[in-house]
């Protein structure tokens, strides 16, 4: 099984050394090349077989458990796996390849990783987004080694004369105890190669007790070195010969065209060669380009100058207008009235009537940028009927796809190749750079790069909803909440692919609206009409965040009008230890995976509140000006809770002491990416919360750069962040990991805020809402 | 089948060579002013035709059904996606 790398194949990525990308040209080259490595065969597809069912196999193009796709077995006993999924921080392209060696008994020193290209037939679905790597592929990687390993345990045993049960294979060799005889796997290659793989359901997969690196955090990201070194290779990197550099003025409005422009100007600029308009779709047209008017140069900054001289005049269209306090005001009157009913359990309006006190919350989000480190950027060659691509992708096989139909050219015909992505958040689920790329060099008959700057990022990018979430609770004479009414309204990442649009889609409620978990005798949850007026798309932790910021600060709303402490309060909505019952929800919407294998399960939920309280230190006491704040929530089929400190000193100064997150993610393979993607949720909550507001006037994004979204530096960072993993079950499937420590930080801050100074955030960001 | 090594080797480095010299000559080696990555809020060469449409509301959708029978099938596409996967 040979895919190693013909370097001639891939170009631009000649400085890649332990990570490598694959292609399938270069597969086969390699093949008939080397010939020396095992098990390669025809590539052939099996639907994986999993002790616990997942939604993986209702992804486009499901799983695939192969051994010869995804292993090779290089002469000297180098193992080569391959990772399918995209790199951009959360380390799956080592977690996943681990867990086949793991299984398979390599020796993970003597194991290199490969990146995979784009192709879901092969590899099977590759959308490294809605945190599901793990999730979906812990077993079918687990099959996969264990399939390498019964085939090299058959090669040796044939080898020997004796039965298959006399061998094992222990740390890159297969041993036959009774005899003391032992065979590296590099000898046993070629032989094993020649086995049948074995079927999944009879596949013995390794006792938990015997792992020795999953669940161990001991593995350094095969990245690592690279990145922390500078010698990273992300998609700006990537230099072909005779390439051309593009930037492109799109529109600034959402839906608008260019009406004329003059390129004279920017063709005086030393460097520029070409300036040409490009084609856009009209809105909502899924990811294609937005179009504009491209300048063509010898280099990116040359092609920006060239941009800046332009003079063009633009038809802003239909969203001319959108101006986003007017838009506010427009999202909460239609809070305050009666919206589409998507989950009702008992009488709301008769309890809120009957209840001793009635507490009304309601909060703003404003829009997000998702502002990746690394911004949108793809380099494509494209020669008559073919095309390859060089780009920071999450979807590595649905941008071959929308590639291939916006040249129009079969599928067959495009090679994605996935750099290391410099943060994704989302953003780069959405392929519109890397078909600008194709078009551009389609058009110009050369490789082109095209480059979004930062002020691109912000402006023409796909945001984070902007929402209003209003929440109606009403009490008894006890202090019980009888009551619980919940309208959300928001725009729907569903308008950027329908046009008529005007209610959230199922995956969007089902972010903590309808699962609201609460043991809470009155619940009605309702969904007001929102249109969009720019382009919505997926944000790490999408509609989870207005959401916990929501239901999570009307926690503290009604712990503080009741005269009870957050955590109580929280725990006693929670209420008592049961799988939720959501038969009042049409389509519920469980993150895609089957509710028996994933329920609602509120003895997780309060486990988590319990341990963070715990090792946090709940209750105890803060210096003047400090406040503790926590808040839960599920997400992504896992379980959060978070505690944060604050101190706001008297001119309204905001710090964060400390943060603590307990997280419940079900079986898990490397707890220090766990411990990362925390603390990274952490700054990144911490930033939207301060800062984050991309607004509009007169159609267009205000926001450029980080002086006006800022992120948050060193300085304002969380001074300590500890983090706690429930040790998971021995049946407890896996759950996501990279988003869901996002949605609970804000609610746990604002919490903290008002226990420090009284006052409550309902807006963010917070901004200088504590200098008043 | 076993594999040469050794003219594997010397193969795969002369292709990185090459590979090099070509990318080293590919961009311009003077970098671009640094004021050029910073490019005005809004472009001094850029406005907008005056517009007509009405303000933008919570009620009324603005975008529009495409025509284009790719686009329409992307869409269409998307939406069964979304609609049973979330993603």
């Amino acid at each position: 099984m040979n895919i190693r790398t013909n370097p001639g194949k891939f170009r631009g990525f000649e400085q890649y050394i332990r990570v490598e990308n694959v292609s399938r040209r270069s597969v086969l080259k390699g093949l008939g090349l080397a010939g020396g490595f095992v098990l390669a065969a025809p590539v052939m597809s099996r639907t994986a077989f999993a002790a616990y069912e997942t939604g993986a196999d209702k992804m486009p193009h499901g799983t695939v458990v192969d051994p010869r796709v995804f292993v090779a077995i290089a002469p000297d006993g180098v193992v080569t796996i391959v990772a399918h999924r995209a790199e951009m921080g959360t380390g799956v392209r080592t977690s996943l390849p681990l867990i086949v060696a793991e299984e398979m008994e390599a020796d993970w020193s003597r194991v290199r990783v490969q990146q995979a290209h784009g192709d879901e037939v092969k590899f099977g679905n590759q959308d490294t987004d809605g945190s599901r790597s793990t999730r979906h592929y812990l077993m079918p990687m687990r099959q996969i080694g264990a399939s390498a390993r019964t085939m090299l345990e058959t090669a040796a045993a044939k080898r020997w004369g004796v039965p298959a049960t006399e061998v094992k294979a222990v740390n890159h060799e297969v041993v036959h105890s009774a005899s003391g005889r032992r065979i590296g796997f590099g000898d046993l290659a070629a032989d094993a190669a020649k086995e049948s793989v074995p079927s999944v359901e009879g596949l013995k997969l390794k006792d938990p007790k015997d792992f020795r690196y999953l669940g161990k955090g001991q593995i350094s990201i095969v990245d690592l070195r690279d990145i922390t070194v500078g010698a990273a290779r992300y998609g700006a990197d990537v230099r072909l010969p005779g390439m051309k550099y593009a930037v492109i003025a799109r529109p600034p409005v959402t839906g608008g065209k260019v009406a004329s422009f003059d390129g004279a100007e920017a063709m005086k600029v030393s460097g520029v060669e070409k300036v040409m308009e490009v084609r856009g779709w009209p809105w909502p047209s899924k990811f294609q380009p937005l179009g504009g008017v491209a300048v063509i140069a010898r280099n990116t900054g040359a092609a920006i100058k060239g941009r800046d001289a332009l003079k063009i005049v633009w038809d802003d269209g239909a969203n001319g207008k959108y101006d986003s306090v007017a838009y506010r005001a427009e999202l909460e009157a239609a809070a305050r009235k009666p919206g589409l009913v998507v989950r009702k359990e008992g009488d709301v309006e008769a309890a809120l009537k009957g209840a001793d006190k009635v507490i009304v919350g309601e909060y703003y989000l404003p829009h997000l940028a998702h502002v990746a480190m690394e911004t949108p950027v793809a380099v494509a060659d494209v020669k008559g009927d073919k095309a390859e691509i060089w780009a920071p992708v999450q979807s590595a096989g649905g941008t071959r796809e929308d590639v291939a139909k916006s040249l129009g050219i079969p599928e067959d015909n495009v090679t994605v190749n996935v750099t290391l992505l410099g943060g994704g958040f989302g953003r780069k689920s959405k392929c519109d750079y890397a078909i600008e790329a194709a078009l551009l060099s389609k058009e110009l008959g050369a490789p082109v790069k095209v480059q979004w700057t930062r002020e691109d990022d912000v402006r023409n990018g796909f945001l984070h909803t902007v929402s209003v979430e209003r929440i109606e609770a009403g009490l008894d004479k006890s202090g019980k909440v009888t009551a619980w009414r919940h309208r959300s309204v928001a725009p729907s990442i569903a308008s950027t692919f329908d046009a008529g649009t005007l209610h959230q889609a199922p995956f969007e409620l089902g972010m903590g609206l309808v699962d609201m978990p609460f043991e809470i005798a009155n619940v009605q949850c309702e969904n007001p009409e929102a249109a969009a007026h720019a382009r919505i798309g997926w944000f790490r932790s999408v509609s989870n965040i207005p959401r916990a910021f929501a239901v999570q600060s009307m926690v503290g709303e009604l712990a503080h009008a009741t005269n009870r402490d957050q955590k109580t309060m929280l725990l006693e909505l929670i209420g008592s230890p049961r799988i939720v019952k959501l038969d009042s929800v049409k389509d519920l919407w469980n993150y895609g995976e089957p509710y028996d294998s994933y329920p609602i399960d509120t003895a997780r939920l309060r486990k988590v509140v319990e341990l963070v309280a715990d090792k946090g230190g709940w209750g105890r006491s803060v210096p003047k000006g400090h406040g503790l704040g926590i808040a839960a929530h599920r997400s992504f089929v896992s379980y959060i809770a978070t505690i944060v400190e604050v101190a706001v000193d008297d001119k309204g100064k905001l710090t964060v002491p400390r943060v603590d997150t307990a997280i419940d993610c079900g079986t898990y393979v490397n707890p220090e990416r766990i411990q990362s993607q925390i603390e990274g949720t952490a700054i990144m909550g911490l930033s939207l919360a301060k800062h984050g507001a991309i607004t509009f006037k007169d159609g267009k994004v205000q926001q450029g750069n980080f002086d006006d979204f800022p992120v948050i530096r060193i300085d304002e960072a969380p001074a300590v962040t500890n983090v706690y993993i429930v040790p998971p079950g021995p049946d407890t499937p896996p759950s996501g990991v990279g988003e869901p420590g996002v949605p609970p930080f804000a609610p746990a801050l604002i919490n903290a805020i008002f226990a420090a100074t009284g006052k409550r955030i309902r807006a963010l960001p917070i901004g200088k809402q504590l200098e008043a | 089948m076993k594999p040469n090594a050794t003219a594997l080797a010397v193969s795969l480095l002369s292709s990185m060579l090459l590979l090099n010299t070509e990318a080293a000559t590919a961009e311009t080696p003077s970098p671009p002013s640094t004021t050029a990555t910073r490019p005005a809020t809004t472009p001094p060469g850029q406005t907008s035709l005056p517009n007509q449409s009405p303000p933008a509301t919570t009620t009324q959708t603005t975008g529009e059904a495409s025509r284009d029978p790719m686009v329409k099938k992307m869409n269409e596409d998307e939406k069964q996606k979304v609609d049973t996967k979330g993603k």
